[in-house]
């Protein structure tokens, strides 16, 4: 059974990260602009991300390091210092999209004023995760999230078309014009970004050690990075299709949260509709405990301070602190007034920026025998991760340029 | 050299501060794509509530938040001015989406008539009918 509960791991880390704010409304919009034919990128960013994923997993139990620690001894003081600091804004802006997502859903179910809501949720996730032991918040945030299946089943009842779909495996490129070959690339990129954001790989290293994982749970590590991975892409793809059946064809760009809430129920009645907001409501929150949670966890890695949920606060007080922090100046952010999704925006793009840093140093540790011995990665692992770290690279290189050429992905 | 740069600045800061912006005709082909967006979305919800298939607070606040997306887009084209030729379309789009939002409030106060709900599906039908007609003429 504990085995069995372990997956929650990988469920929580990948439904915030797969199924985030960001995602839920960019991935609709990317289905009602160009039906299926982004499903690639979708593909590809679930193959990255599980192969990093593990090789996280595994550089926590076998080396005994966090993902910060690798990075801080692999590029050096200062440059490790400015992924730290970029890593943390991006992680602060996200949990700021997510807390505004939260009061946004609130406000669908209850109709109460959102700066209030907002407040409440702030201050309802903070005791949540300051009582809570890690074991517990992953249960709860990922088992919660399974809600959000609603949106595949509605997907699945409006009947796509399964070969279409499966051609949207190819990608196609061939676009009519300049402007939409540019919007076709900004969105790609912003998926396999948004698939691929940091705070995942932060948050799951981190969550091995806090379960403290032995080399005898490896067989396991694949099995949960694969397990929720795949759990999120469905559901990702989840929201393309919705978008390519019910936007698409009736010339819909959504750009509200709500809208790609309602396609997620779109077939069925009330009770469906409360399903996809409760759903919605534990991945976005989930996400926002992710990202406030591997605030702390990069700051005390990265200086080598005691962290760990599961420490009492005083024993690990800047890890403590910086979380709760984290929450603090995020609600502030968001409460000042900033739209969830430009900030959403801003962090899948500006993510995409920083990933090659974050990356490259996993890779690095994970491939040395000298540190991971038998556990290294095969020639075979060191070649496919090493593809992913191209492809990240080169969509970090064109994300902000698409996003100045796009508009941020305005048709 | 200094102060042409400051001017530079200068000038790109009173023209960034400046209210009004002249919108090219593939802008407005734009603003009138997403109107036409709004329009659509807006006929699609109306038939969800009709349908009996959102709570009546979904249905209350999301109609809410569509409003405001509306209301954006008709503030960004208040300030705009049009380049010689767009005029008709820039103003019958400004009257299309003050009508699409004009047709929100009436399904917010009128959500549990079916009948009202209807004839407002077929009001926001002819709105957005004649914001196509309008982009296919520019």
């Amino acid at each position: 059974m504990k085995k069995l509960l372990g997956i929650t791991l990988g469920i929580m880390t990948a439904l915030g990260g797969f199924v985030d704010l960001g995602q839920i409304v960019f991935t609709t919009q990317a289905g009602a602009l160009f039906g299926y034919k982004l499903m690639w990128a979708i593909a590809l960013g679930t193959a990255a991300i599980i192969v990093y994923m593990e090789m996280c997993g595994r550089i926590a139990v076998v080396a005994k390091e966090p993902v910060f620690a690798v990075v801080r001894d692999r590029l050096g003081r200062r440059l490790g210092v400015a992924v730290l600091i970029a890593s943390n804004l991006l992680n602060l802006i996200t949990c700021a999209a997510e807390l505004g997502g939260i009061a946004i859903v609130l406000r669908l179910l209850t109709g109460w004023p959102e700066r209030l809501l907002l407040v409440m949720a702030a201050l309802g996730i903070g005791a949540t995760v300051f009582v809570l032991q890690f074991q517990w918040i992953e249960r709860i945030f990922g088992l919660s999230g399974l809600l959000m299946s609603v949106f595949a089943v509605s997907a699945c009842v409006l009947h796509p078309k399964w070969s279409e779909v499966a051609r949207g495996l190819l990608p196609a490129v061939s676009q009519v014009d300049r402007g939409r070959t540019l919007l076709y690339a900004y969105f790609a990129v912003g998926i396999f970004s948004a698939l691929l954001m940091e705070y995942e790989v932060h948050f799951y290293s981190s969550g091995a050690m806090e379960e403290d994982w032995k080399p005898e749970d490896l067989s396991e590590n694949f099995m949960v990075a694969a397990f929720g991975s795949v759990l999120g892409a469905v559901l990702t793809c989840a929201l393309l299709v919705l978008g390519a059946l019910l936007f698409l064809p009736r010339s819909i760009f959504p750009e509200t949260l709500s809208t790609a809430i309602m396609a997620g129920a779109f077939p069925f009645g009330e009770k469906a509709l409360i399903l996809a907001l409760l759903g919605t409501l534990a991945c976005l929150s989930g996400a926002a405990v992710e990202t406030a949670l591997s605030g702390g966890y990069n700051v005390c890695q990265f200086f080598n301070l005691r962290w760990g949920k599961n420490l009492p606060p005083k024993s690990a007080p800047v890890y403590t602190t910086t979380w709760i922090a984290m929450l603090v100046v995020a609600s502030l952010l968001a409460v000042s007034g900033l739209r969830p999704l430009q900030l959403v925006d801003i962090s899948i793009i500006f993510g995409m920026v920083v990933m090659p840093l974050t990356y490259y140093p996993i890779l690095r540790v994970a491939a040395d025998k000298g540190i991971m011995g038998d556990h290294a990665n095969r020639r075979s692992v060191n070649i496919i991760a090493g593809i992913f770290l191209v492809l990240i690279t080169i969509a970090a290189i064109a994300a902000v340029p698409l996003m100045l050429l796009t508009h941020s992905g305005q048709p | 050299m200094t102060r042409r740069l400051t001017a530079v600045l200068l000038l790109l800061v009173w023209t960034g501060c400046s209210q009004k912006k002249t919108l090219t005709s593939d802008e407005l082909k734009s603003q009138l794509t997403r109107a036409i967006s709004f329009a659509s979305e807006e006929e699609m919800f109306v038939d969800y509530i009709r349908a009996g298939r959102a709570t009546s607070n979904f249905a209350e606040q999301h109609a809410a938040y569509l409003d405001a997306e509306i209301q954006r887009s008709a503030d960004e084209l208040a300030k705009a001015v049009p380049q010689s030729g767009t005029q008709a379309a820039l103003q019958r789009c400004r009257i299309q989406l003050n009508q699409l939002r004009e047709e929100l409030w009436k399904v917010r106060m009128q959500r549990e008539d079916k009948n009202a709900l209807s004839a407002s599906e077929a009001r926001v039908e002819e709105i957005r009918r004649d914001l196509e007609q309008a982009k296919s003429a520019l």
